[in-house]
């Protein structure tokens, strides 16, 4: 039988996160909904960065 | 929303509304984590009755007056969609006439209790509803004795126990 990994960890981490956001002040979560806003409109909008507006790195 | 709420209490200073609570999403975001939402909802009070487009009517007036653009269901106030509900049923009322005041930013404004928008979102019974009744009870922040209170004097224990299978954790 095929042994896959244990992943309660991850899940019970990801469950903390989610009582830590929910613990930040009203403002700050205001601040985060503003941002997946933006976030949304941005995938909506269909827009791609191209390769040639990616910022240049040093090797390349 | 600073600037959108003290609109909302000028509203209510000018007599143009009674009262009001925020409700929906962003009130459910008070209690919850933060997620993704489009409008702020808020739940007003007048004294004018009628249909739901005539008691809104004087709201509308009173900010396109004030040079905010309506667009749909939405009046825009400093940026932000805000969609104004008259109270449509005693639970409603109930909810606005019982909201807790807070600060944001410094600024007053009025919040629906979790009890109340479990239960307006129980009798809304729409699947999202469902996963925010989830995410408040896994979370804790509804007093179930409060929230079997208005389950109660609404008439929804019913459909409490008939969805409950739903969001119970």
């Amino acid at each position: 039988m095929k042994k896959y990994p244990d992943i309660s960890e991850i899940i019970k981490q990801k469950e903390q996160h989610r009582r830590v956001l929910a613990a930040l002040p009203f403002e700050q979560k205001i601040e985060i909904v503003f941002k997946l806003r933006e976030r949304r409109e941005f995938i909506k909008s269909g827009r791609v960065i191209s390769n040639s507006k990616k910022p240049k790195t040093e090797s390349g | 929303m600073k600037e959108t709420l003290k609109v909302v209490n000028q509203m209510v200073r000018d007599g143009v509304i009674e009262d009001y609570a925020i409700g929906g999403a962003i009130a459910a975001i008070y209690y919850l984590e933060p997620f993704d939402t489009a409008d702020l909802d808020i739940f007003v009070q007048v004294s004018t009755t009628g249909s739901a487009l005539m008691i809104l009517a004087p709201i509308y007036e009173y900010l396109i007056k004030r040079g905010f653009k309506a667009k749909g269901e939405f009046i825009y106030i400093e940026g932000l969609p805000v969609q104004f509900l008259p109270v449509f049923n005693p639970l409603t009322e109930e909810a606005v006439r019982k909201a807790q005041t807070i600060k944001y930013a410094r600024v007053t404004t009025r919040i629906m209790r979790p009890e109340h928008l479990v239960a307006i979102m129980l009798d809304t019974r729409r699947p999202k509803d469902y996963l925010r009744i989830s995410m408040f009870l896994e979370h804790g922040t509804v007093n179930l004795r409060s929230l079997n209170a208005v389950l109660r004097r609404h008439d929804l224990m019913k459909k409490w126990k008939d969805h409950e299978h739903r969001f119970k954790p």
